[in-house]
């Protein structure tokens, strides 16, 4: 190996904008990410064991039994939220840990790139990936309603897709600061896959326990937060026995606070602190 | 600013304190750092990484101010930062990527093209001299290579200024004499290049000017040439003849002069002393004593002597090296 006797050339080309550069770091986890066997496993299993047999499963029932309450069924299954926070913990778990395990962090802050920008490409990549479980299938399964139902009630039909375009959309999103978030706290991806899993488990574990207390301690249950959600945007409203402010507090706060905690471990981070 | 007027200075400091905690890793550290290649030197903890991170804006200094090419570094760091290209010192690289890959996704989010950034890639990996390896995982990459790599992801983007943390570290003599042989070669293409080491001879070989600072603080800086040429007006001589005859000159020369060193080499004597008048009482001298004089000129220190004196004058320590 000797030193080629090419000089070095400067280059002059136009530079790109900073969104196409974010772009570019999403879509490099992403494909990293599709070639994990074990994402890969996880996401074939899923989608087979869910999506599949469902599909099967709608195509036997009469056409006049297929509506909007199908999807929050399909979505509030045990096995869709196993699925999801495995692949959750799976995805997220070296977003960032990677980054700082190889250092390579440094790299992406001495270029044109602050902790907004980091932040979006991760969440950007990472939401992908999760998308190919989370977002595709339920709104491939809508359409597939839509397009084969039989009654006059299109507009409806219409507006049950839009919402699961939305259920599929913050499911996907829901997890993510959670799992960024304990990322970042962590070099080692096996830490944090397994801190994300325990995180959501323990949380339905105490949830369960306590709601024969008061039913309101459900709402620290991930699962179950979802599936309040998906009920109140699918119309059947929120159960009579849980507050609906309170859940209101716990939805946002599940995002809010490891986002805005997220947000400073990188910033502290990206300023050497 | 004046900064913006002055072509010559890429990067001011004035007054830069950061701290970690009770740590204050620069105190109160200002220079004026000149375009060409300008080596930073001092020992382990000096600051030099410190203050690499804060020109960079990776750290908000406690205080001061720094100006990259008249720019703010932490208030317009996207538009410094497309004007900069660093090598950071420890291991940084991603190791599932082969280094092609990795090059060309470092031009990529410094703004380039795919279609620009592969050619570009291929093309500062032949540079760097790494050849099919490249095909190559990173994790599979000797430390020599990984330093190329560092160097060629640092330069993909053709920065205007390069920050080069250790670029020689963890190398071998063939390679590190490579990599100087590079950064020279970067350095033709009017770059600005900041080489932060406690390695004095790479500075020595391709610096024009060099800092040193020890526990946070500027102990000195200057041009390379006259740091070398000492602040004591060293002088030495060289004289032929038989051997009673320098032993007369040595004596006559201490009388005069204070001599700091006398070497013997195969028939001739070597005197270092200090010289502040002119040469011509050094001829009278030789005569006197009947000796061929065969050589009197300015003694050139080495970056090592400057660098411990520097350290001595202030009471640092030179642990580090």
């Amino acid at each position: 190996m000797g030193i080629d006797p090419i000089g070095y050339k400067p280059w002059n080309g136009e530079r790109t904008s900073k969104l196409d550069r974010m772009f570019i770091i999403s879509k490099t986890f992403y494909i990293q990410k599709l070639k994990s066997w074990w994402v890969r496993g996880f996401l074939i299993l899923g989608l087979f064991f869910l999506f599949l047999i469902s599909i099967f499963a709608f195509i036997l029932l009469p056409h006049d039994m297929l509506d909007a309450g199908v999807i929050p069924l399909l979505m509030g299954n045990v096995f869709f939220f196993i699925m999801s926070i495995l692949l959750a913990s799976l995805i997220c778990s070296d977003s960032i840990a990677e980054d700082f395990r190889s250092n390579s962090f440094v790299l992406y802050f001495s270029r044109a790139m602050k902790t907004e920008s980091y932040l979006a490409s991760k969440f950007g990549g990472t939401f992908m990936a999760l998308a190919m479980f989370c977002f595709l299938p339920p709104v491939i399964i809508a359409i597939l309603i839509v397009g084969t139902q039989s009654g006059p009630a299109y507009g409806a039909s219409l507006g049950a897709l839009g919402y699961t375009i939305i259920a599929g959309f913050v499911t996907t999103f829901f997890f993510l600061p959670l799992g960024l978030l304990i990322s970042s706290m962590t070099t080692r991806k096996s830490y944090a896959a397994v801190g994300m899993f325990m995180s959501i488990f323990s949380l339905s574990l105490i949830g369960a326990i306590f709601s024969d207390f008061d039913s309101n301690w459900i709402l620290i249950d991930t699962s179950s937060l979802l599936i309040i959600f998906y009920d109140w945007l699918f119309g059947f409203g929120i159960p009579n026995n849980i507050d609906a402010g309170l859940f209101s507090v716990m939805f946002s706060g599940f995002i809010i606070i490891p986002l805005a905690l997220l947000y400073l471990r990188i910033h502290m981070k990206a300023v050497g602190k | 600013m004046a900064e913006k007027d002055n072509p010559e200075v890429t990067i001011v400091s004035k007054g830069i304190t950061v701290s970690y905690g009770q740590i204050v890793a620069l105190d109160n550290f200002s220079v004026d750092v000149p375009s060409g290649i300008v080596g930073l030197l001092g020992p382990n903890g000096a600051g030099k990484s410190t203050f690499i991170k804060a020109i960079l804006g990776l750290l908000v200094p406690n205080r001061g101010v720094i100006r990259i090419a008249g720019h703010d570094p932490i208030a317009e760091s996207v538009l410094v930062r497309d004007m900069i290209g660093y090598m950071p010192e420890h291991d940084c690289l991603i190791e599932n990527f082969t280094a092609i890959d990795f090059v060309s996704y470092m031009g990529q989010i410094s703004g380039m093209k795919k279609r620009d950034a592969m050619p570009r890639s291929h093309e500062m990996l032949d540079f760097v001299g790494i050849g099919e390896e490249r095909y190559r995982l990173i994790s599979s990459y000797s430390t020599g290579m990984k330093q190329r790599v560092k160097l060629a992801q640092a330069i993909v983007h053709d920065p205007k200024i390069l920050f080069l943390d250790e670029p020689t570290n963890g190398m071998d003599p063939q390679g590190r004499e490579d990599m100087l042989n590079l950064i020279k070669k970067i350095s033709d293409s009017d770059k600005s290049i900041l080489v932060s080491t406690h390695i004095l001879d790479d500075i020595e070989k391709v610096s024009d000017h060099a800092m040193i600072i020890s526990n946070g603080k500027l102990i000195t800086q200057g041009n390379l040439d006259k740091l070398l040429a000492g602040k004591e007006n060293l002088k030495y001589v060289q004289v032929r003849g038989n051997e009673p005859a320098r032993l007369d000159f040595v004596k006559l020369l201490k009388d005069s002069y204070d001599v700091r060193s006398v070497t013997q080499e195969s028939g001739q004597t070597r005197i270092v002393f200090i010289n502040t008048g002119d040469g011509n009482s050094i001829f009278k001298l030789s005569q006197e004593a009947n000796v061929q004089l065969r050589a009197y000129s300015p003694e050139r220190a080495t970056l090592e002597d400057v660098f411990i004196g520097a350290l001595e004058e202030n009471g640092g320590n030179s642990n580090g090296n």
